[in-house]
């Protein structure tokens, strides 16, 4: 065997045994679609103001919305309908983390920056039962908490009155119990383009920011405004951080911290970038559903399936005979292959999706067809057995990359361009291309190498 | 072997390249008139209709429902149990005749249920996503003909397209005619169609870039002939081995994933006979038309 063979063979070998570890045992790894193992179903309701009305336009861009989020949240084959006149009707597949998605659908994540003109006294957090000695002393304890509370509501009540006339000022509660007064929107979520989460200097998740040139514009104006003063940053008309500008921000980069976890810096990177709600959501419904599919129709749809891949083994051993066997093994990894990158991926599979994995199985064998063609040619024109092999292979080449190169072209664009559907489908078919032809040029060769390796001692 | 004279094969395509051109060509037409005049089956993903969510007195299999819901021509609808034994439907249409006959249905065949909710819905693939799809498409096919163009010429990207476009167009014309009901996942088998019509035709066209410099000596008809004919054995087989997946599961795989069978079956059929028969003639018909104006 020569040298490249072995390294061939090498590669091989652990790319089947990488693939194996991550594709068995099976089990839960695959994320299976709505139509084979159901998801929630979540009704939103959507709860229009004066300026925000809910008509046809906020509900369409509310679903575009929705989508976005969705999508870059990476849950594949989500089902987004209107329902009635005012309402979403949201279907995710079989989600691990529930709550997490209604986090992500149900905020409507208005991101404002507001001059701090004033805040009311801090409310401390409330008493705990573990530092008392007694229960007397806490339900003391308790009773001057609650005055403290009520007072500092009655405070904010009160500051609420003052400005109830005044236009561009509000009242928003802060993360220490007490509330902000604060000026007008210096600079909103609008005027992104940007957001993602990253860590601050104290390696806690925040957020980062990029504007657009207006916003960038009034982002440097209004730093250099209020040097030594705080602003507020407020999502949903809370208070999340008020900072104190140290100096002034240009260039358009900005970073907002507040107590959340990496994965609530993420959701919410995630909301800012697919932009605001353009109306208020309450979540109606909220409930587990099983899938569109009868078991039996999943059941004779995946062994219809699996009926036709064994024929196409058969037809590769039958027509080829030691070739068809190599063929096989390489179409066998190819399986796997994909298998473990759709794993990897975290794709969500779909009863058709499988459907067209099967298919790919019948397409994949084509760089073997092609190869073998070749090198039947080859022998017809009087080449020893193993010259035939090398020719067809290298002849076979062109053709195999030329034609798998345009699709990757045709996905790629696909993927860049496409949502939703779409786009899982350029993964999927971007996948069983670079499987296939892996297979069909490297672990075809490796194996034929061992196979024919072994005759040729044998002579 | 079986198959054999393939290999030898010298059958004359291009002789019959304007029968060929004739034939794709009246397929074509005759799909677009089926597209424009009775169009397509659009299916609840695509045009939106009812939810309505029941409970019935006794719990219900989904199966069930679904048998009742075909005798009126709704078993497509998509059904759903919830965990509390509630079950949805979503189907096509929001009149109210419809409505009755739905719940009138679901009384006689299936049992007693209560009404929890009914709503009309919209689609789930919106004007916005199929325009989005569309255009992602169009992108894709340019991509296509640049990268045919470069590694080979901008003509053997124009035939591939036209292979391309015969073959959808073939395949959405066989879905107006016989009324099957288009759902999101069509959307996946026209791309999964356009791939394989492209990765064809780009096997024949090498072997043509392969075969190209004996041009001054055979002439473009020959050349072109005689690449059809080396790699008539691996078209065959290759369209075989795709075909058995689709087969069994168009027979066996019961409605949805027939119905999904369906679109390969037509796609693969269409592919094989344009690659074979269309993009050569086509390359032939253009390059000969081409030598012509030069003459004069």
């Amino acid at each position: 065997m020569l040298k490249k063979d072995k390294i061939r063979l090498g590669i091989v070998f652990a790319t089947a045994i990488i693939s194996i570890l991550i594709v068995f045992p099976i089990g839960n790894r695959l994320h299976l679609g709505l139509d084979l193992k159901g998801g929630v179903h979540i009704v939103l309701q959507a709860k229009g103001t004066q300026d925000n009305p809910v008509n046809n336009e906020s509900i369409e861009r509310l679903l575009a919305i929705l989508r976005n989020r969705i999508d870059q949240y990476g849950i594949a084959e989500p089902v987004l309908q209107r329902e009635g006149s005012d309402r979403v009707a949201v279907d995710l597949p079989g989600m691990e983390d529930p709550d997490a998605a209604l986090e992500l659908i149900g905020k409507t994540a208005v991101l404002e920056f507001r001059e701090v003109l004033g805040e009311t006294p801090k409310v401390p957090e409330p008493p705990k039962r573990e530092e008392y000695n007694d229960d007397t002393q806490y339900a003391a304890a308790m009773k001057r908490y609650a005055i403290l509370k009520s007072d500092a509501e009655a405070e904010i009540k009160k500051l609420q009155n003052s400005v109830a006339n005044m236009e561009n000022l509000i009242i928003a509660k802060n993360e220490n119990g007490g509330a902000n007064l604060l000026g007008p929107v210096l600079v909103s979520g609008g005027d992104l383009t940007e957001a993602a989460t990253t860590y601050d200097q104290f390696g806690k998740a925040a957020v980062s920011l990029k504007f657009n040139s207006l916003g960038a514009r009034l982002f440097d104006e209004a730093t250099a405004k209020n040097i030594g003063k705080q602003i507020a940053i407020v999502l949903d008309g809370t208070v999340i951080s008020a900072p104190v500008v140290q100096q002034r921000i240009s260039g358009g980069s900005a970073q907002i911290t507040g107590n959340f976890t990496t994965q609530e810096a993420g959701r919410l990177a995630i909301m800012l970038k697919a932009g605001a709600l353009p109306v208020n959501v309450e979540v109606l419904e909220n409930r587990a559903v099983g899938p569109t599919l009868g078991q039996d129709s999943i059941q004779s749809g995946i062994t219809s399936g699996l009926w036709g891949a064994g024929l196409v083994f058969l037809f590769m051993l039958v027509f080829y005979g030691l070739l068809g066997i190599a063929a096989d093994i390489a179409l066998a990894v190819a399986i796997l292959l994909i298998l473990a990158a759709i794993i990897v991926l975290g794709s969500t599979l779909t009863l058709p999706g499988i459907g067209g994995l099967i298919l790919t199985i019948g397409m994949a064998v084509d760089g073997n067809v092609l190869i073998y063609e070749r090198v039947k040619e080859e022998l017809r024109a009087g080449v020893t057995k193993y010259a035939a092999l090398d020719a067809g292979f290298k002849k076979a080449l062109t053709v195999i990359l030329d034609s798998n190169i345009t699709t990757l072209i045709a996905a790629a664009i696909l993927f860049y361009f496409g949502s939703g559907p779409v786009r899982g489908f350029a993964v999927t078919l971007s996948v069983g291309v670079i499987a296939s032809v892996f297979c069909n040029i490297v672990v075809t060769r490796a194996v034929l190498s061992l196979l024919m390796g072994k005759k040729k001692t044998g002579k | 072997m079986l198959f054999k004279n393939i290999n030898n094969a010298n059958i004359q395509f291009i002789k019959n390249k304007n029968l060929f051109i004739a034939i794709s060509a009246a397929f074509v037409i005759c799909s677009l008139a089926l597209l424009f005049t009775k169009g397509l089956n659009l299916g609840v993903d695509f045009t939106g209709g009812t939810v309505l969510k029941v409970k019935f007195a006794e719990p219900v299999e989904v199966a069930k429902v679904r048998d009742a819901l075909s005798t009126i021509n709704q078993g497509s609808a998509t059904i759903q149990t919830f965990e509390n034994g509630d079950i949805m439907l979503r189907f096509q249409g929001d009149t109210e005749e419809l409505l009755t006959s739905v719940r009138q249905t679901l009384l006689q065949q299936v049992g007693k249920y209560e009404v929890r909710s009914v709503d009309k819905i919209g689609p789930v693939v919106g004007s916005e996503l199929r325009n989005q799809a569309a255009t992602a498409l169009l992108l894709a096919l340019v991509g296509i003909l640049i990268y045919i163009a470069i590694r080979f010429q901008f003509r053997f990207g124009a035939v591939a397209i036209i292979a391309l476009a015969h073959d959808v167009i073939v395949m959405l014309g066989a879905y107006s005619l016989t009324g099957k009901e288009i759902s999101t996942t069509f959307i996946a088998a026209i791309l999964t169609i356009a791939g394989y019509s492209i990765n064809n035709s780009i096997v024949i066209l090498d072997r043509i870039r392969e075969n190209w410099r004996q041009l001054r000596a055979k002439g473009i008809a020959l050349v072109v002939n005689e690449s059809i004919n080396m790699s008539l054995s691996r078209t065959l087989y290759t369209s075989l081995t795709t075909l058995f997946p689709v087969l069994t599961m168009y027979f066996f795989g019961g409605e949805v994933i027939g119905n999904f069978a369906f679109a390969f079956l037509i796609g693969i059929v269409a592919g094989t006979f344009s690659s074979i028969c269309l993009v050569g003639s086509l390359l032939v018909l253009s390059y000969e038309k081409k030598m012509g104006t030069n003459k004069k």
